[in-house]
């Protein structure tokens, strides 16, 4: 597009404007939490309140770290999270392939199902599904939580890679098909190898999910073998009293993954939001 | 050496019939084409002997076999897609290669039949090569080398060039007819839009038209014998002018009458069938037309417009009726617009059609 160069600028000036205002919308919580988590905790609750910790001190991390829980409370997330990601993603995929590909009566309906069982709210179905772990004798177990993750990551997951299977030219499931594969290899050796940026999407979105999940967290699993971070870090509110330093250096080694995650996927999220980009 | 056979072959989406009641043979070795305007239902055809629809009813046989219920891997058959439907994440090599891979063949097998294929389409160079960093006129390659690393015996090709540029259609439309001349027991369906790929690569044309056949036949036949005012005007480019007329029976011989035109045009023998009906169509190519000299019988009207293609050039002739009559001239004749101009044209070139579009 060719413009004149004064409005280029304006047009320059209001985007960086712009930025800057939703960068410090979402960073400024998280400089927050960094800051506090390094501040000795007299100085946190100092009034005025500083913006540079006057003290350097490590201790909240060195407390979080080794003399209490919270490194076996994000062991646990990170294996429940994982359980959740990989089933996720191969129910999902399972489940997606079919939707999108093939013809059979109760397609649509199928398909409608999935959406509206990832509509349900959490809050809603707690109850019921507290009742049916308390059945399979799995609550307090990292499994029971696993499972009712899935109740709702399983159907967006289906859901995400519905549409991202349907951008997936399906030309190439007839030339599998001519070329003599069957459903399960065509969906195996071309249409997943494809999907690759989706999958990589629809699975970090499953982890983030079960890492940063608190409601079920809190009521399905309560003994140290089971509980997840996210529950671990409402042990450091007890009554009005905060620990603030200690759960803000938790918080941060909690993020800590989860980053590190996301910024590896990087290319794979993009690519993967940019659905369509897969051409034959 | 294989052939098929279509008996009444129908299929519908749903509740909507788009092909009704095919019957075709095409015997093993031939290359066939598939012509039609677009939507009539050619890929359906191409899909229905591939496989990848079922058939509604009637048959299909591959070999003198039934095939209606065959998965496509078991057809014999090989096919070329427009868009190529080249496997994307896999390397030139290991998108010939997949078929027989899928089928359990031995790798020493399959490097040579991969390697012998890759030669002739001269694809060597690229065997390490992802699609994505082909042209255009490298991915149609490997996608029919591809289906002929299947060593088939039947190949079908969906208009396999159209996303192509003139050149390179040129180019690999010469491919394919190589291709053809290196495997004389392949029996070959290929579906176009172009009409020189048809006439060029076919042994015979199949005509169809809102989900039937309108005629089959070589492509001069089609040419110089059109079965109906369909494939007359489908035929042909520019299209074969098609000018309605009443017969005129008073006097010693019935003659035909182009409304509009006060002349007689054309005498008709006695019992020419065409004198029964009273009104029927007269059917002559641009390219037997030419400008009249005096006393020739002529056709006369104003030009509207001369387009020039260098070794000829076509004018639209304003003679009254609701088309304009086309005429292709050598190049050198570019008359102007509102110029008057004569034309004429010889009883041998004439196709005289009756009422309902069928050839007399
Ligand atoms: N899967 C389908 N479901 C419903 N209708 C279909 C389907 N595939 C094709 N049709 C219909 O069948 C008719 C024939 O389609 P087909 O693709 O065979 O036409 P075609 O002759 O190949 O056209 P083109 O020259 O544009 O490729 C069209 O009216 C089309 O809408
Ligand atoms: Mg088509």
């Amino acid at each position: 597009m060719v413009e004149r160069p004064r409005t280029k600028m304006v047009r320059r000036c209001i985007v960086a404007f712009g930025l800057v205002l939703a960068l410090f919308w979402s960073l400024a919580p998280v400089y927050w939490v960094v800051v506090t988590s390094l501040k000795t905790s007299s100085e946190i609750y100092a009034l005025p309140p500083t913006l540079f910790p006057h003290h350097l001190t490590f201790e909240n991390y060195r407390v979080a770290l080794f003399e209490s829980d919270f490194l076996r409370f994000v062991l646990n997330s990170a294996l429940v999270a994982l359980g959740v990601t990989v089933v996720s993603a191969i129910i999902g995929a399972l489940a997606a392939y079919p939707v999108a590909r093939m013809r059979f009566k109760g397609r649509m309906t199928s398909a409608r199902l999935i959406v509206m069982a990832y509509l349900l709210p959490p809050s809603l179905l707690f109850i019921p599904l507290f009742l049916v772990l308390q059945h399979l004798g799995l609550v307090d177990t990292k499994t029971g939580l696993i499972l009712a993750y899935l109740t709702f990551t399983v159907p967006f997951c289906t859901w995400m890679l519905i549409g991202y299977f349907g951008t997936i030219p399906a030309e190439l499931d007839e030339a599998a098909r001519i070329d003599g594969a069957s459903r399960l290899q065509t969906l195996s050796k071309v249409i997943l190898p494809i999907a690759t940026p989706g999958i990589t999407v629809v699975g970090l979105f499953a982890f983030t999910h079960a890492w940063n999940e608190f409601l079920y967290a809190l009521v399905y699993v309560y003994s140290k073998d089971s509980k997840t971070f996210t529950a671990g870090l409402s042990g450091l509110v007890m009554g009005d009293t905060f620990i603030w330093g200690q759960l803000m250096a938790s918080s941060v080694i909690a993020i800590v993954p989860i980053l590190i995650i996301y910024i590896a996927a990087q290319k794979y999220i993009v690519e993967g939001l940019a659905a369509g980009s897969v051409k034959g | 050496m294989t052939n098929l056979s279509l008996q009444a072959v129908k299929k519908a989406f749903g509740p909507v019939e788009v092909l009704h009641g095919i019957d075709l043979e095409i015997a093993a070795g031939e290359f066939v084409v598939f012509v039609g305007p677009s939507g009539c239902g050619k890929s359906t055809m191409l899909r229905l002997i591939a496989g990848l629809e079922e058939i509604t009813s009637g048959t299909l046989e591959i070999g003198g076999e039934i095939a209606n219920s065959l998965p496509p891997a078991e057809r014999g058959i090989a096919m070329v897609f427009q868009s190529y439907a080249l496997y994307p994440h896999m390397t030139v090599y290991d998108n010939m290669a997949f078929g027989l891979k899928i089928s359990g063949m031995a790798k020493p097998e399959i490097d040579q039949r991969v390697r012998r294929a890759a030669d002739m389409l001269q694809l060597t160079p690229y065997l390490d090569r992802h699609p994505k960093k082909l042209s255009g006129g490298q991915r149609q390659r490997v996608a029919i080398g591809r289906a002929v690393t299947r060593d088939p015996k039947v190949f079908l090709f969906d208009e396999p060039l159209s996303n192509l540029d003139a050149a390179l259609r040129v180019a690999t439309r010469i491919e394919i007819a190589n291709l053809k001349e290196a495997m004389p027991d392949a029996t070959m369906v290929y579906v176009t839009h172009d009409q020189v790929e048809a006439m060029t690569l076919a042994d015979r044309i199949v005509v169809f038209n809102d989900g039937h056949i309108e005629q089959v036949g070589t492509p001069l036949e089609l040419y110089t014998q059109p079965a109906n005012l369909f494939v007359a005007r489908f035929i042909g480019s520019p299209a074969m002018n098609i000018i309605p007329f009443d017969v005129l029976k008073g006097g010693d011989r019935p003659a035909l009458l182009i409304k509009g035109v006060s002349e007689t045009v054309v005498s008709l023998g006695p019992d020419d069938k065409i004198c029964a009906g009273g009104t029927g169509y007269l059917g002559i190519r641009p390219e037997h037309l030419r400008v009249a000299r005096d006393g020739d019988m002529a056709l006369e009207g104003a030009v509207l417009v001369s387009e020039r293609l260098g070794e000829l050039t076509n004018i639209h002739l304003d003679i009254g009726q609701d088309d304009p009559l086309i005429i292709k001239v050598p190049g050198m004749i570019a008359p102007r617009r509102g110029e008057k101009m004569k034309v004429t044209f010889d009883r041998e070139n004439i196709h005289l059609f009756e009422a309902e579009g069928l050839a007399v």
